[in-house]
């Protein structure tokens, strides 16, 4: 059996070690630089979308780079600005494609007039800057 | 702001206080102190539950916050009547001694490790104040869609509208309501209340045991937790599952506090705080599942029918669960039930969620020496002569066993399995922490024990000895 010392130097060793390390976890996360705010950078380039759509829009489609390429692979970051997409525009529900009146199209390039008019037919186009654009299918 | 915000769920948690009060009216003061943790999860709990039926039955959401306020005000009084009824000269019920000088060094040393706890929280919240991933793709989304889609919420909700719209609304309800109270949907709102969760994680693992063992064994304990990296990054992060974490440790405590003070009006609080489990995160529900099974053994063990009284306390919140998955959508767990069966006998999968897990608790705590290991240490320097009242399987066995359900999914889930884990089980861990580190912390000696070698001041009345 241990003697009494051990024990007192194991709970004062808990003790110190807790405080300690979670002093350390503060003081690194005071001196790193701060870190992006994803969602308020989002809502800000998003902002004319919200002012644009009409209002009683429920449902909007979604196209972005993902969906120029021949097999549809998006990455990790792509899947990440779509739900910013989705969350930003709450209480309008973002579904991804282009079945619906209204779409928003987020790409990083404008090399997507082509392939929007073979996959969507007459439509016109608002672009709301920083990648960014609403989509409107014309009526048939 | 977030004095606002604070103000109403204070609201919330003395009705919650009030309502666990009229169930268990203990008087001590240290039962008092875990009754008021209690309060936060049976406030905030049953107020979202009553919110929820508030829509389910198509009432305006603007009166709601009304019709709450005047619930909360008709519990006080209901609990002041009765407190007065049965102790008309409102004295004894308080008998505070004078604190000696090791109490307010442990006091003292808990303060500072709450207040580090609550620093690491304000950093990471400064750095995602709108949470991280699941708060913006689950939590605060179906917050959002409450909030600002109104009675149209349960519809599109329906319709899978968000990710993981078959999720339970506790969080996003009670963001939604200070939301509506506010006026606008701040940050403040959901940071306010992962902090009441965080911080009530703390509070209850603390009072907790100083029932159950003493003052300075909860401190350490609450020392302890409040120092591990994942309780304030969790929080921060606005995920669910620190509440959840908060609720299984409810009622583990619950239970074992039942076999040490034998009142079965704990078996009815253990009934209400499962089933909140359920309706804070899916998990909760084989969490519910094992908890009935933890109170049929104990009425095999005890010769009394306790599953009326955790029925008493399950009835109303499994009633609102129940209308709840009827409107939600299916869970994606279960889609291909046949690949799911077949996965149950691939070995190779028990060999990835083995070694994973290893992993994980070898890491688990964010501390840059492994915080399993540390506690290990601490273990076996202090087991020698573990010394308890009540009976600690209770709590340890439902551990156990949601750590098994945990494997289970594992091994059935349509996700790929290393993905699944590596993006879960830090968290899945985290929900077994408080109640694994109270049943831990109620089994070795106090420091008090090993300082001053005075016996625990836990309650002595002791139907069992560990």
């Amino acid at each position: 059996m241990l003697p009494n010392l051990f024990r007192r130097i194991a709970i004062v060793v808990l003790v110190v070690l807790s405080l300690s390390l979670s002093a350390y976890n503060a003081f690194g996360l005071a001196t790193q630089p701060a870190g992006r705010d994803y969602v308020s950078m989002w809502e800000s380039r998003l902002q004319p979308i919200k002012r644009k759509l009409p209002a009683g829009t429920t449902y909007v489609g979604y196209v972005a780079d993902e969906d120029l390429r021949p097999v549809w692979s998006p990455t990790n970051g792509e899947l990440v600005e779509f739900d910013l997409t989705r969350y930003t525009l709450i209480p309008v529900v973002v579904q991804h494609g282009i079945k619906l009146p209204w779409i928003i199209g987020n790409f990083s390039a404008k090399n997507f007039d082509h392939w929007l008019t073979h996959v969507l037919g007459a439509h016109t186009l608002d672009d709301l800057g920083s990648g960014i654009y609403l989509i409107h299918r014309a009526e048939k | 702001m977030i004095l606002i915000a604070a103000l109403i769920y204070i609201g919330k948690i003395l009705g919650g206080l009030a309502l666990v009060h009229l169930v268990w009216d203990a008087r001590e003061p240290k039962q008092l102190l875990f009754k008021l943790f209690l309060g936060v999860g049976a406030g905030l709990g049953l107020s979202s539950m009553l919110y929820f039926l508030w829509f389910w039955v198509g009432l305006p959401a603007t009166y709601y916050p009304y019709f709450e306020l005047l619930l909360i005000a008709v519990l006080l009084a209901a609990t002041f009547s009765r407190e007065f009824q049965s102790h008309p000269r409102g004295a004894t019920v308080f008998q505070l001694s004078r604190p000696d000088a090791r109490t307010v060094a442990w006091l003292v040393l808990l303060i500072v490790a709450a207040a580090l706890s609550t620093l690491n929280f304000a950093l990471y919240s400064a750095q995602s104040p709108h949470g991280y991933e699941d708060a913006w793709t689950i939590w605060n989304s179906a917050a959002r869609f409450i909030y600002l889609a109104g009675d149209q919420w349960l519809a599109l909700m329906a319709n899978g509208s968000w990710f993981h719209s078959d999720y339970p609304v506790m969080l996003g309800l009670n963001v939604a309501e200070g939301w509506s109270i506010v006026g606008m949907d701040t940050t403040r709102i959901p940071m306010v209340v992962a902090y009441i969760f965080d911080f009530a994680v703390v509070g209850l693992l603390f009072s907790a045991l100083m029932i159950s063992k003493d003052f300075e064994q909860g401190a350490l304990a609450a020392i302890l937790i409040a120092s591990v990296t994942q309780l304030p990054f969790l929080g921060a992060w606005q995920y669910a599952d620190v509440p959840l974490s908060y609720f299984f440790l409810a009622t583990g405590v619950l239970f074992y506090l039942y076999t040490l003070l034998g009142e079965t009006r704990l078996v009815v609080l253990a009934g209400l705080f499962a089933c909140l489990a359920a309706w804070t995160k899916n998990e909760g529900v084989p969490f519910v599942l094992l908890s009935l099974c933890i109170t049929l053994s104990l009425s095999v063990l005890k010769k009394n029918n306790l599953l009326k009284h955790f029925g008493m306390g399950a009835l109303f919140p499994a009633m609102v669960i129940l209308l709840f998955k009827v409107a939600a959508p299916p869970s994606d767990l279960f889609v291909d039930k046949t690949k799911s069966l077949l996965q149950l006998v691939d070995l190779s999968r028990y060999q990835v969620i083995f070694g994973k897990m290893g992993a994980f608790i070898f890491s688990f705590g964010g501390w840059p020496v492994s915080f399993a290991l540390v506690l290990l240490v601490y273990i076996l320097f202090l087991a020698a002569k573990p010394r308890y009242q009540g009976n600690l399987w209770f709590p340890a066995l439902l551990c156990l066993f949601q750590l098994a359900g945990y494997f289970v999914i594992y091994l059935i889930t349509p996700h790929g399995l290393a993905n699944h884990i590596d993006t879960s089980l830090d968290r899945l861990l985290f929900h077994l922490f408080p109640l694994a580190l109270f049943t831990v912390f109620c089994a070795l000696p106090s420091p008090r024990e090993i300082f001053a070698g005075t016996p625990p001041a836990g309650s002595q009345a002791s139907p069992e000895q560990g």
